[in-house]
């Protein structure tokens, strides 16, 4: 490790990523990550490997404090419901249905009219809360995993991205993104790429702007690029959705007959819906215009104890790239090349299975 | 098949309020023209060169309590309330997410996966999703008139883009994803008819005729579903048993295609040739 002053270009990385990045520099030799078949494919269209390029954040996640504290007699605290009428900005269900002092319920906007209520005596449901608003809410403890969680993958995703810009490069692709679980509790969120730069200097990149991103395999990026279509970075949803299991919830799970559990297809849905939302968002800001192909969406769900009762947790993981149109599409010959193979079902056939 | 032939009216279909918002501001373009798709790129690049615009993922779900039913110890029976919850749950979700290509003034879904996720929740809960991309057509069919189904639904197939733009070049139209499904209870073996065939190779006839029962009823209420749609026949169908999590004896038999129809007289396409890929059985 040497002491001399880091280049503006690579500060905030570590000091071995800031050395293999100088020797990389010094020696010129380029690795990548692409497979022959991938190589080949992003020269076809006018890119070729700098080297591979890493990031990643290690995080302790933990969770402040426990509980929302509807387990402790809430509903006499929330009695009458007059306050949550219409629902907390943000949740979705539209709040606690009414008392059981009125014995009515109200009326939630849209969603859940056409459910079952639970009638007067479990007519009261909690409601669900996602990230994006969790702080006027009473799982406002929950938000700074929500955020580390959520910071974890923009930080490990732009330390890789400080890599790439320090060896030159305008893009990376074929972004491998996991998640590990480190002995000692530690959870390490890691983004590993290779790096790319156009073989043509007129689609450089200029020396301010940050290079383009691909969770997009090479092989996906080329096809992409021939047919005039060019990555312009990955967009990331997060959002964790909370519910505290309710009166209804109990009875549902526990019936013996069928029926769809509304408070948790609710979660789902909510934790899905702030996911996609905040996953649009983060696209629009990077292209107002193009294709977000999403390459990964994931849901984990959880139980929490509160008090005597649970919590209900739902995260929710988009991932997508988007795709705008190409500056100088490489020249297509011709339309695409019409093969039918005779093989048994392609991988991307197969995926689609029930 | 237990759906009925009027079709649903999905501007009645509940949707999550985020998900309204979401799809209100993606069909009000609100000044981009970003649009979403799970669809891989191949098949993203194909299903624009089949004359269709991905307009966005729509996706539907719904948790749901599959109920509790005794099957009698040694006789081969249809576990029909479980049946019954199949295919409700997989109805629910598949409604919500047409619902939701229709807010987006889709003229169908493409890519459609149909899953069954058991969540930690607990055993007797599962969540049924549907994820598709929801398409418009750049032109109204050869045919005339629409390329929604015969219900008026944006028709739905789990084809990949591949298949789906063989399937258009051909002269064919996806109408909707037929299904059956049939939970059905193997009987067990007593004792000594299990001491009777030991040792010898017998066919087990208990079995084979519980095993045949199953997929037969899964596969025509199938069928019964793409006649429903007036569909010419039923592409890519894939028969399944899915044991879940109810023992070795209860099984889901399920039978899942895209049926199609005609867009033309003629289905003709390019004569084959070898082609030698360089690449690991990768397209």
């Amino acid at each position: 490790m040497s002491d001399e002053p880091v280049e503006e270009d690579l500060r905030g990385l570590p000091p071995a990523a800031v050395d293999r990045v100088r020797h990389q520099r010094a020696s010129g030799v380029r690795g990548s990550l692409l497979t022959a078949a991938g190589a080949a494919a992003i020269r076809s269209v006018g890119l070729e490997p700098v080297g591979e390029v890493f990031g990643c954040v290690v995080l302790t996640l933990g969770w402040a404090g426990g509980g929302c504290g509807y387990g402790y007699g809430w509903n006499r605290a929330m009695g009458g419901g007059a306050r949550w009428t219409g629902g907390i900005p943000g949740t979705v269900g539209g709040g606690i249905a009414g008392g059981t002092s009125s014995g009515t319920r109200m009326a939630p906007p849209g969603w859940q009219a056409g459910y079952l209520g639970g009638g007067p005596i479990g007519g009261w449901r909690t409601p669900v809360v996602v990230s994006g608003d969790m702080g006027s809410s009473r799982f406002a403890w929950a938000r700074p995993y929500a955020e580390a969680v959520s910071r974890a993958w923009a930080d490990a995703h732009d330390r890789m991205l400080t890599e790439a810009r320090a060896l030159g490069a305008d893009g990376v692709l074929g972004i491998r993104r996991s998640l590990t679980r480190v002995a000692g509790g530690g959870h390490e969120y890691a983004g590993l790429a290779t790096a790319v730069r156009f073989t043509d200097p007129t689609l450089r990149r200029p020396a301010q702007a940050a290079p383009w991103a691909a969770t997009l395999t090479p092989e996906d990026c080329a096809a992409a690029a021939s047919a005039g279509f060019l990555p312009a970075g990955v967009a990331t949803g997060y959002s964790l959705a909370l519910k505290h299991e309710d009166w209804q919830l109990k009875q549902q799970r526990g019936a013996w007959n069928n029926t769809e559990v509304d408070g948790l297809t609710e979660l789902l849905a909510a934790a899905r819906g702030d996911a996609r939302r905040t996953l649009t968002l983060q696209a629009r800001r990077l292209a107002r215009a193009g294709e977000l192909v999403v390459t990964s969406s994931s849901l984990h769900t959880g139980e929490r104890p509160c008090g005597e009762e649970k919590d209900m947790t739902a995260e929710a993981l988009f991932v997508g790239t988007v795709l705008v149109p190409h500056p100088a599409p490489p020249a297509r010959r011709g339309r695409a090349l019409t093969v039918l193979p005779l093989t048994p079902p392609t991988a991307a056939a197969r995926r689609r299975r029930p | 098949m237990t759906q009925p032939p009027d079709s649903p009216d999905l501007a009645q279909v509940h949707l999550p309020p985020d998900a309204e918002r979401r799809l209100h501001r993606m069909r009000a373009g609100e000044g981009t023209q970003l649009f979403t798709s799970d669809l891989s790129v191949n098949e993203f690049l194909l299903v624009r060169e089949a004359g269709f615009r991905p307009v966005g993922l729509v996706l539907g779900s719904s948790v749901y309590h599959v109920g509790l039913q005794m099957a009698r110890w040694g006789r081969n029976m249809e576990m029909d309330r479980l049946t019954q919850a199949m295919y409700h749950a997989r109805e629910l979700a598949m409604t919500r997410m047409e619902a939701e290509a229709h807010e987006l003034g889709a003229d169908g879904i493409v890519g459609v996966r149909l899953e069954i996720d058991f969540k930690e929740f607990g055993n007797d809960l599962a969540e049924f999703v549907a994820i598709g991309t929801a398409v418009v057509a750049d032109e109204p069919p050869p045919t005339g008139n629409t390329w929604r189904n015969n219900r008026g639904l944006p028709f739905t197939s789990d084809l990949s883009g591949q298949d789906f733009w063989t399937l258009v070049q051909a002269g064919y139209a996806p109408l909707g994803m037929v299904m059956g499904t049939c939970v059905y209870h193997i009987a067990h073996r007593g004792p000594f008819a299990a001491l009777a065939t030991a040792g010898t190779n017998v066919e087990i006839e208990q079995y084979t005729e519980a095993l045949y029962d199953a997929r037969e009823l899964a596969m025509s209420r199938m069928q019964a579903e793409a006649e429903a749609l007036s569909a010419e026949g039923i592409v890519g169908v894939q028969l399944l048993s899915l044991p879940h999590r109810w023992g070795g004896h209860t099984t889901e038999f399920f039978a899942i295609g895209t049926a199609v129809r005609p867009l033309r007289e003629d289905h003709v396409i390019a004569t084959p040739q070898l082609v030698l890929p360089l690449t690991d059985g990768r397209w």
